[in-house]
């Protein structure tokens, strides 16, 4: 499916479920909702607490659809719900959601390192950038798709893609992690 | 060289996908659903009335008139089709057969001139004619707000009405009026009578028919241009837009094209392009009979009466102001509730028997010593309302205690002259000390707090209140060694704030050390806030609060999502 034709689809299930049809409402949460997770990782760096972000990025979206005016960018705008709930979240937890790879121990390996030191470099690229790592590489979304979820063109979510990884390749030669290096990491 | 850099984008490929990926769970709608319900509620509430969900609504009902009581007369006022009450109703036959419709259609409003099914706003507004009674839900910034029922007499005038407001942990608030007497109930077991003449004000923004002819005035007058769009496909419903040109407002109606009944009236404020969401009425029922036992509910058992018909409530106010007046009261009522006197206090208190006063939710604010009775501080309202903090002792756990509630003092309806102490009590809790009971500045909005002024230094503010809590911006901390440009500095005592390049852009209270002039501050409802500011606020929400956002004034408050009270109050420059 196309940009235009998934966004023109978005619409017609926008407009049904603002006029109280569940079951679109369901095709939209089924569309988006690895995306809506993803995108909350970027921001919280924890699995669990992601999953629980786009079980309420939902339920908000679902309170306000009818405020919703440009059917055609629900996604941009789900995406803005997930964004807001995914911060409020991070605040209100009150800075204690440390990310897990800011704890080291000595008896940590090689792969735990190197891994770390990829997620720590994720996490220190801006945040919209960020974003496009994590949609990019938490579940594998399509340049299309993350175009579509983000609001931006696909020629944009290329070159910001390519930009961000730059910037991961920067940080980890710096820390002593060379092209090499990079495959030899396990989950 | 070209190769080598392909061979370490494919690494980096696959290190990131082993970093940060994720196996993919697959959504389940189903499981969603069980979890949100209000949500899903909310959502299908929008659907045509026969899909509507209105068991929940039946229940709300059902567990206030049995869930308490242990029984209740059942009802018979599941919504209806509207198609099936407008087939059925004598009433609808004869108000429709009376109406006369204008001549003059606007032609306009036709969306397919040609086809026999064609529909004009006119016919609404004669379906809509007539009215003898209705059955509403209404919304504001998104949420459920009130139900009504109300009857009608033959000359349009109002005979009886429920109200029903919130859905609390016990139940809805339920007004209930006829012949002149307004019965209120609390969900925590109290009711009030009092004598309440003229409502119609009350019903009327409510009231559909009304509410109709409205708008076709408008667009008749040339102040509204209204546009009507074939019915949805899925809901079945006419929609019609009305864009106001002396004001940002456009209102949405939804036609049902076979009743030609309007079933719900949605008010979207702003301008193109940023139009909100603000208050909306759904009509679940028009001109069918109400079960009569909706406007007389049998009552818990052990449910308090607090009766200001029946019997003189309150003080007379004589020729004090009405500033006087309220202090005068609220002093004559904590001194005989001080001295036991518990028949003065309750009739100062508007009419509470003695046994409200011995409960132990308020025997345990029975003033020993009182130590003084502040500022009456004017509240908006329908009606003369001031709140006035007062101090005093009260023994507590064998140990003597300074509390300082505030009172709400209210002229008594149906009984000019009077005035009487409101038995709701705000922010009194007994578990602060009596330090933190004490004010320690006042919130000016788009200003300061206290002694804080926005744009001062935050060097100024670490030279007045020492060394911060915290220091944070988003998920990174810092400390006074290490500042980044943009930050949040809190401290203890609840008082945080945002700083840009060195200055207080934002200052948040978390307490209730800090007050508005009017009393208001951290802890009270959020329906106090409302009152008192107005509601032409903007509303957000996350998962546990929501926010109430008067960027007129700069002034956003956090409510806790399940008691509604103010968790944080944010200042910042107003517009």
């Amino acid at each position: 499916m196309t940009l235009k034709s998934q966004e023109r689809c978005d619409e017609a299930l926008v407009e049904a479920a603002q006029n109280g049809h569940l079951e679109s409402f369901g095709v939209l949460y089924e569309r988006y909702h690895s995306a809506m997770v993803a995108l909350a990782y970027s921001v919280l760096a924890d699995r669990d607490l992601a999953d629980d972000t786009a079980q309420e990025t939902f339920a908000i979206a679902c309170q306000k659809l009818v405020t919703l005016r440009r059917r055609d960018k629900f996604a941009g705008w789900l995406a803005s719900i997930c964004r807001n709930t995914a911060r409020n979240i991070l605040r209100s937890k009150s800075k204690t959601a440390a990310l897990d790879f800011q704890e080291r121990t000595e008896n940590e390996s090689i792969e735990d390192r190197r891994r770390d030191a990829i997620r720590e470099a994720v996490f220190k690229l801006r945040s919209s950038d960020r974003e496009l790592i994590v949609l990019r590489y938490y579940n594998g979304f399509s340049q299309a798709q993350i175009s579509n979820v983000l609001d931006i063109s696909p020629q944009a979510v290329n070159g910001r893609l390519v930009r961000a990884k730059r910037k991961i390749a920067k940080y980890l030669k710096q820390n002593g992690f060379t092209g090499d290096d990079y495959g030899t990491v396990r989950r | 060289m070209i190769m080598e850099r392909l061979e370490d984008k494919n690494r980096l490929d696959e290190t990131l996908t082993e970093a940060i990926g994720s196996e993919e769970k697959e959504p389940d709608f189903e499981k969603w659903k069980q979890q949100h319900p209000e949500a899903v509620e909310m959502l299908t509430s929008r659907a045509p009335l026969e899909t509507s969900p209105s068991g929940e609504v039946e229940d709300t009902r059902s567990s206030f008139l049995t869930g308490r009581a242990g029984k209740g007369p059942s009802t018979s006022t599941r919504p209806l089709s509207i198609r099936r009450i407008i087939m059925k109703s004598p009433i609808t036959k004869i108000a429709a057969a009376a109406v006369i419709v204008g001549a003059v259609m606007l032609s306009i409003h036709l969306w397919d001139k040609s086809t026999p099914s064609a529909y004009a706003f006119e016919q609404t507004v004669e379906a809509m004619q007539g009215k003898r009674s209705f059955h509403i839900q209404t919304y504001f910034q998104n949420r459920r707000k009130d139900e009504f029922w109300a009857e009608y007499d033959e000359n349009g005038k109002v005979i009886r009405y429920r109200q029903e407001e919130g859905k609390g942990r016990y139940g809805p608030y339920v007004t209930l009026w006829e012949n002149d007497i307004r019965t209120t109930y609390h969900p925590d077991g109290i009711k009030m009578i009092s004598r309440i003449g003229n409502t119609e004000p009350e019903l009327e923004e409510f009231d559909p028919e009304t509410a109709a002819k409205e708008i076709y005035d408008h667009v008749a007058a040339g102040r509204a241009i209204m546009e009507i769009q074939k019915p949805s496909p899925y809901a079945g419903l006419i929609t019609i837009n009305v864009t106001r040109k002396d004001k940002p407002l456009r209102q949405v109606l939804l036609v049902d094209p076979d009743t030609k009944l309007v079933t719900r009236i949605d008010n979207y404020w702003g301008a193109d392009g940023e139009r909100e969401f603000h208050k909306g009425i759904e009509l679940l029922e028009y001109n069918q009979i109400i079960d009569a036992n909706m406007f007389n509910p049998e009552f818990p058992e052990d449910t308090i009466t607090i009766d200001q018909v029946s019997q003189e409530v309150g003080l007379a106010q004589a020729d004090m102001s009405n500033e006087e007046a309220a202090c005068e009261t609220v002093r004559q009522a904590l001194e005989a509730w001080a001295a036991a006197d518990y028949a003065k206090a309750g009739k100062l208190f508007g009419g509470a028997p003695p046994e409200l006063l011995l409960t132990e939710r308020y025997s345990s604010l029975q003033p020993i010593s009182i130590i003084s009775i502040g500022r009456p501080v004017p509240v908006q309202n329908i009606k003369p309302v001031f709140r006035i903090k007062c101090t005093y002792e009260v023994e507590h756990d064998g140990q003597v205690k300074t509390v300082s509630p505030t009172f709400t003092v209210i002229a008594v309806d149906g009984q000019p002259g009077r005035w009487y102490v409101g038995w709701w009590i705000m922010h009194t809790d007994l578990e602060v000390d009596a330090q933190d009971s004490i004010v320690k500045g006042t919130i000016v909005p788009g200003e300061k707090v206290g002694d804080y002024t926005l744009g001062m230094s935050k060097d100024d503010v670490l030279k007045s209140l020492g060394k911060p809590h915290s220091i944070s911006y988003g998920s990174e901390e810092y400390s006074l060694q290490n500042l980044p440009r943009k930050y949040y500095m809190s401290f203890g005592g609840g008082i945080s704030f945002l700083i840009v390049d060195g200055l207080v852009k934002e200052i948040g209270v978390q307490k209730p050390f800090y007050k508005f002039t009017n009393g208001l501050g951290v802890g009270d409802s959020e329906q106090s806030i409302i009152r008192a500011f107005g509601d032409d606020f903007q509303l957000r929400d996350s998962g546990w609060k929501d926010f109430l956002i008067y960027k007129d004034e700069g002034l956003v408050f956090e409510i806790h999502k399940e008691n509604r009270t103010v968790i944080e109050i944010n200042v910042s420059r107003s517009g």
